[in-house]
């Protein structure tokens, strides 16, 4: 960014404005559903070409609209790609089970590139004022901080294996060392599975802050660096605490219930005690939905509250009650519609996540272009197959 | 000549400038204030418009123009003779032909989901390795021993007479086994390959030895119809369309629409039941047996599970077996003329150790 008098203007929020709407989108929906039918799922690379143009260029900020630029041609290979390679992890694991694991294994070490390609493909294609986004973190980098968060997982993972395979626990128990298992193997078995527990609780929140540090320091808009400060304690106290809280909470409070009910029913009446257990049950799964929940709103809200284009904050003004009410009526919406009321629901979420995020800055004019590189959607496309989600959050 | 409003972007920096356009000839001329450039229309991009976003026009050298109203655009270049034809665009925003897109699709999921997966289902169970459903078996009968059943209280003698029973009456041999049913109760399955499970509870219940035929002839029927891999096919393939559908919703609109798919493989299986009872009608016709020996096994077993007999359509659509009293209602329709089905003693009922 170049110092010029602009810098000098005064600072004012500019907050995005989403102008899709559920019937624009429900159109393109529709259209590309019977395109890919008809295509025998060949078109499906353009209908999210063309999806990801609607939503990123129904997408205004200081009276601009976002673009993506991907080409179907190499969406459709990297599906391709990803297919063949899933097919290979199948297939080799039905011949072999120990395939699966050395197959794991290899996915566990490519997963990496996987991220980085994903996210160098989804920005480099991303352009607001026909500037490009890039992301520049190296795959050495982010396989170096893969390794040493999940490193040792994966050695408990094997240690835990092992001792599966040892005691005959993931063929016939039953059948087989049942009484070695009892013997000598309880006390491994569970004592591998508390630490895999422990490390994670442990370590989830670096893991999530190393990570978050890696892909928001290492994304440019045209030539600017954007940066993300942030800590693991602060991952902890903002994000991972307040689940923790609810989650075991909610826990407490259904155990509680469960005894309650017991003694009700041996105590009072039957019918009691299990109107007691039924409709402490399903306040149970309501509080556990609304919990799960808490996560990406906290995790989004952190995100949005840190980043830095420059000098410049982004802001954030989403809060809880509006996010699970939006939430909760898309997913009763969708699920009793088999689905048709996607685009409905797609679209309400885009506007609530877009309009409620905003940046101070005095203008977006000085802004200024750097190198643009072309980049294959393959990574993209096998983090797609594996179920990989990248909020980039642009 | 039309003048369009446009946002002008160089490749430089982010800076917006304000310009109007018009075509003359083969060339697209972009103006801003008092300067005019001019870029020959062949080197133009022109980008299908979607919905109502401004339609992108990217011009050589990376600079690019932001057209908000692409209406007119898209006019324009119909005027000038362009040739681009903008297809998905055009079925989109006509609205028949955008009806006509809904109608396809919606018929297109209704066929495949009412002919095309029960057809393919079919097609692919017949026609499966016999090695697949015998592994299947092993591996539903051992989950069921661990989880389910225990070892029958019937003796030996009494299942070995049951088996000559219905092996003599109806020709067809498979392997019978018995199991104590616990919380199933009174019940049968058929299991994938040529087994089929009877419970103790049910020989119990049953009395008649021809209510138990039918109700082994029903299993027969699944056996020979592969019910267990069409349902797996069935299912799998239901899953499959949820996924290309609604596959990448979040977790929990995925999960809640997903179970309208799990609801609607229960049609299937209510399918398969009708043509499994079909299947035993025919045959106890076909051995000169009343098929009432069906409708009245099905009474034993309503009355063992004390089956709701009302119409109730939310119960309905849950349900992996039609309405009992719909089942018997049919049986009775199809042979009217059929009197009571004949009793066959049970001799193990007295020599049998009791459930």
């Amino acid at each position: 960014m170049s110092d010029t008098p602009q810098d000098s203007q005064p600072l004012s929020l500019f907050q995005p404005k989403f102008h899709g709407t559920a019937m624009g989108y429900f159109r393109i929906w529709i259209v590309n559903m019977l395109l890919t039918v008809l295509t025998l799922g060949i078109y499906s690379a353009w209908a999210k070409v063309r999806t990801m143009k609607y939503f990123m260029g129904a997408t205004e900020l200081d009276e601009s609209r976002f673009d993506f630029h991907g080409s179907p041609i190499a969406i459709l290979t990297g599906r391709i790609l990803a297919i063949i390679f899933f097919a290979i992890y199948i297939i080799s694991g039905r011949i072999n089970p120990y395939f699966a694991i050395v197959g794991a294994l290899i996915l566990f070490c490519i997963i990496p590139w996987i991220y980085v390609k994903s996210l160098r493909f989804k920005l480099a294609y991303t352009s607001f004022k026909n500037l490009r986004f890039t992301f520049r973190g190296k795959i050495k980098d982010a396989f170096a901080l893969w390794l040493k968060y999940m490193g040792p997982m994966v050695l408990i993972w094997i240690a835990l294996t092992i001792t599966m395979i040892y005691y005959g626990i993931n063929e016939n128990l039953k059948n087989k060392d049942a009484a070695a298992f009892a013997q000598g193997g309880v006390i491994p078995f569970v004592g591998l599975y508390l630490a895999l527990i422990s490390y994670w609780l442990f370590t989830v929140h670096r893991f999530v802050n190393a990570l978050f540090t890696f892909i928001y320091n290492n994304i440019f808009y045209g030539g600017q660096k954007l940066s993300f400060e942030s800590t693991s304690k602060e991952i902890f106290k903002h994000i991972f605490k307040p689940f923790y809280k609810y989650f075991f909470l909610n826990i407490a409070a259904f155990i509680g219930l469960a005894i309650v009910s017991t003694l009700l029913t041996k105590m009072v009446s039957k019918p009691l005690g299990t109107i007691i257990l039924v409709s402490g049950s399903i306040a149970f799964y309501i509080a556990f939905i609304c919990i799960t929940l808490l996560t990406p709103y906290l995790t989004i809200k952190y995100v949005w509250s840190r980043i830095q284009v420059g000098s410049y904050r982004t802001k954030e003004f989403y809060d809880f009650k509006s996010f699970l009410k939006l939430s909760m009526t898309n997913f009763l919406a969708v699920g009793f519609s088999f689905g048709f009321l996607y685009p409905w629901a797609k679209v309400r979420m885009t506007k609530y996540l877009v309009e409620h995020r905003g940046i101070e800055i005095n203008n977006f004019d000085h802004f200024v272009a750097d190198s643009q590189q072309r980049l294959s959607a393959i990574g993209e496309e096998v983090a797609d197959t594996f179920d990989f989600d990248i909020e980039v959050g642009l | 000549m039309t003048l369009i409003e446009a946002k002008y972007y160089n490749s430089v920096d982010s800076k917006t400038h304000l310009v109007q356009i018009h075509f003359d000839q083969d060339k697209l001329y972009i103006l801003e204030n008092e300067k005019t450039k001019s870029v020959s229309i062949n080197h133009c991009k022109f980008e299908t418009p979607i919905a109502s976003n401004p339609m992108i026009v990217e011009l050589p050298n990376n600079e690019r123009l932001e057209v908000k109203n692409s209406t007119l655009l898209v006019e324009e270049l119909k005027r000038i003779g362009h040739k681009k034809s903008f297809a998905s665009y055009h079925i989109e925003t006509n609205t028949k032909l955008f009806a006509v897109s809904v109608l396809v699709t919606i018929s297109l999921l209704v066929v495949f989901i009412k002919f095309g997966i029960p057809k393919m289902s079919g097609t692919i169970a017949m026609h499966a390795p016999s090695s697949w459903t015998e592994k299947l078996d092993d591996h539903i009968l051992s989950d069921l021993d661990k989880h389910v059943f225990s070892e029958s209280k019937l003796s030996d003698e009494t299942q070995n007479q049951i088996r000559h029973y219905f092996f003599k009456q109806s020709n067809t041999e498979a392997n019978l086994l018995f199991r104590k049913g616990n919380q199933l109760k009174a019940n049968a399955f058929a299991l994938s390959n040529n087994t089929i499970v009877i419970t103790d509870e049910l020989v119990h219940s049953a009395k008649n030895l021809n209510h138990l035929l039918a109700i082994y002839l029903h299993e027969y029927g699944h056996l020979q119809q592969k019910y267990v891999l069409k349902t797996i096919v069935s299912s799998s393939s239901l899953a499959l369309l949820s996924l290309m559908l609604v596959g990448d919703l979040p977790g929990l609109s995925e999960s809640l629409a997903n179970l309208n798919f799990v609801l609607l493989s229960r049609s299937y299986s209510r399918g398969y039941e009708t043509s499994a009872d079909d299947y035993s009608v025919n045959f106890l016709n076909a051995l000169d047996k009343s098929t009432r020996c069906m409708s009245e096994a099905l009474l034993v077993f309503k009355s063992v599970h004390k089956e709701t007999s009302e119409n109730n359509m939310i119960i309905e659509y849950l349900a992996t077996h039609p309405n009992i009293d719909l089942r018997i209602a049919k049986i009775v329709k199809s042979y009217p003329l059929d009197k009571s089905c004949q009793v066959a003693t049970l001799p193990m009922t007295e020599d049998s150790t009791s459930n």
